[in-house]
């Protein structure tokens, strides 16, 4: 669909360097980052608002580098919703039609489905200062939508909202995007609701791409220590391949061993990634499980969040387990009690 | 037993001037609102459109041009009456449009007054519509005009509290109209310069009255001021 080339551009001291990237048709494409690391004016740029300083950007395989914001497509929502203050709920989400020259009575019949749709009809005369954030996210979306954008782009749309608007509006958001087979390009800093929407992610990190693959892979099997780090993975330890055989190799990481799964060869630094809720606990010291790696060690911490509990236990390395607060309990963890644990060979990501 | 108090005595005719309508004080205030809402007009007419320019326009020295605007809202009246007298009169370059004197010079010499600020704060009104509104009104479809007008049209309210508060100083200002004006009774006597002439004349009775109307339409500008921007 949307395709940056080898883009760089500067902005005052920012500047993205050497982006290439690649949103396909009915995407829900994430760029997620740390604060700062550019991902608003890559955002900005797929619409147009920047111009690259070198690269192309192709649009259905043909060039728009230059081709201003208007004439791309897109429909572009910012976190702060950015309504327009003076204008009733219904001529903020006509008023892309209007600017296409519809009339206004023509515009604002042709939006009444949309705020039906986006649960606003009722609000329609009313003044965005008088909304509460989460019907101003809708009108803004509703507004954006209202355009029939090929590529909708959305920043941050959730920072702003409770969290109990929050997960209503990723659900309107997931159902957005199946049911209008909208293309969705989210700015993001939460790896969860990348989690819960995305099909593809871009990692940036001080302007540079570091990574861009299926949300799947980015999230679960990173490409390198800066990417796993930011999307989350709670394990991360340095090693070195002391053998291999056929794939099945055993790494040294902080005076521990482990068995993994890498075509990695003995000698190599390597990088160990383990997903917390891929680690088993047992308490005491019964070695039954099948696992490959299986450790004996001690509870350093447990942190109870929600519905689950982050138990981190001091194995030679400190390594962090999550379980269901109930199985937490049921364990009775607690800091300096004795506990088994285990991670499956296959469960290690390696990043060679 | 009669009020011998000059003050006091003051207060109750001026009372009663302004009640039976005297004919030199309507005389005076409607000269006055007439002069300084003109000069308001005009000056709105040039201040807008210049200040949206240096808002939506990109150019070098945009940031010394803003902060000497600023600089000019503090301008001393008397400083631009001297100025606008010497242009004005006889040996002046404009001598020849005998303007000096008139209520026509005092209008054009109070919209000079008054334009830095109305473009300094038509500047800051424009300002007020952030970035991302920009760039969303871009992104949404609007050409380079469509984005301006919307723009425009958002800040309305903040663009005529600018002009509210131009017209309350050109109203209140006292140094350029006597000048350039000269105060001549009938003619070119404006509430405050009449208040200045009758205070120093010890005829306290109309220069209250004048000041009650004086501050009367300052508080009148300010209820609309705080009206328009509740919006």
């Amino acid at each position: 669909m949307i395709e940056f080339d080898r883009v760089s551009l500067t902005l005052g001291s920012f500047c993205l360097k050497d982006v290439s990237l690649n949103v396909g048709k009915g995407d829900y494409y994430f760029i997620i980052g740390p604060s700062g690391a550019g991902k608003t004016v890559l955002l900005e740029a797929i619409a147009g608002l920047h111009s690259p300083g070198s690269g192309r950007v192709l649009l259905r395989d043909e060039e728009i580098t230059a081709l201003p914001p208007e004439k791309r497509g897109v429909a572009l929502v910012y976190q702060d919703y950015s309504l327009f203050p003076n204008m009733t709920v219904a001529d903020n989400v006509s008023y892309g039609l209007r600017v296409r020259g519809m009339r206004k009575g023509e515009a604002r019949t042709g939006v009444a489905g949309l705020l039906e749709r986006f649960g606003i009809a009722h609000l329609a005369d009313r003044y965005p200062g008088t909304l509460s954030g989460g019907e101003q996210q809708r009108v803004a979306l509703a507004r954006a939508v209202a355009v029939k954008p090929d590529i909708l782009l959305l920043d941050e749309p959730l920072s702003a909202l409770d969290p109990v608007t929050q997960e209503r509006f990723i659900d309107d958001l997931r159902r957005l995007h199946r049911e209008e087979g909208l293309t969705i390009v989210q700015v993001s800093h939460s790896r969860r609701e990348a989690h819960l929407l995305a099909t593809r992610v871009a990692v940036i990190i001080d302007g540079t791409l570091v990574d861009e693959e299926e949300a799947e892979v980015v999230l679960n099997t990173p490409r390198s220590r800066e990417v796993a780090s930011f999307v989350g993975i709670e394990n991360i330890l340095d090693g070195i391949v002391t053998a291999n055989e056929d794939g099945h190799a055993t790494v040294d990481a902080g005076g521990r061993t482990f068995e993994v799964v890498t075509e990695a060869a003995a000698g190599e630094a390597v990088t160990l990634c383990i997903r917390a809720d891929d680690v088993v606990l047992v308490t005491g010291d019964e070695r039954r499980s099948s696992a490959r790696n299986t450790m004996a060690g001690r509870v350093v911490s447990v942190a109870e969040n929600g519905p689950v509990a982050e138990v981190k236990v001091d194995c030679g390395v400190t390594l962090t387990a999550v379980l269901t607060r109930r199985s937490a309990r049921d364990l009775a963890l607690v800091p300096g009690i004795a506990v088994t644990l285990s991670v499956k060979a296959t469960a290690i990501h390696v990043i060679g | 037993m009669v009020n011998e108090n000059p003050i006091i005595e003051g207060f109750i005719e001026a009372i009663e001037l302004i009640v039976t309508l005297d004919p030199q004080v309507v005389e005076i205030t409607i000269r006055s609102l007439y002069v300084s809402l003109t000069a308001t007009f005009f000056a709105a007419l040039i201040a807008l459109p210049l200040g949206a320019l240096i808002y939506f326009y990109e150019f070098r020295g945009k940031h010394a041009v803003v902060s000497t605007l600023q600089t000019l809202y503090a301008l001393p009246t008397v400083i631009v009456g001297l100025l606008m007298f010497l242009l004005l009169s006889n040996i002046g370059p404009f001598g020849f449009l005998r303007l000096l004197y008139t209520p026509g010079g005092m209008i054009v010499t109070q919209t000079i007054l008054i334009i830095p600020l109305l473009m300094g704060l038509t500047v800051s009104a424009l300002s007020g519509i952030d970035r991302d509104k920009r760039y969303t009104i871009t992104a949404l479809g609007a050409s380079r005009l469509q984005t301006i007008m919307t723009i425009i049209a958002e800040a309305r309210f903040a663009v005529m509290a600018g002009v509210l508060l131009g017209f309350g100083r050109a109203i209140a200002e006292v140094g350029t109209v006597m000048i350039v004006g000269g105060n001549i009774r009938g003619a070119t006597r404006v509430l405050t310069t009449a208040i200045a002439l009758n205070t120093s004349m010890a005829n306290y009775s109309l220069s209250i009255a004048l000041g009650i109307i004086l501050l009367a339409v300052a508080l009148g500008v300010n209820i609309t001021l705080s009206l328009v921007q509740r919006r």
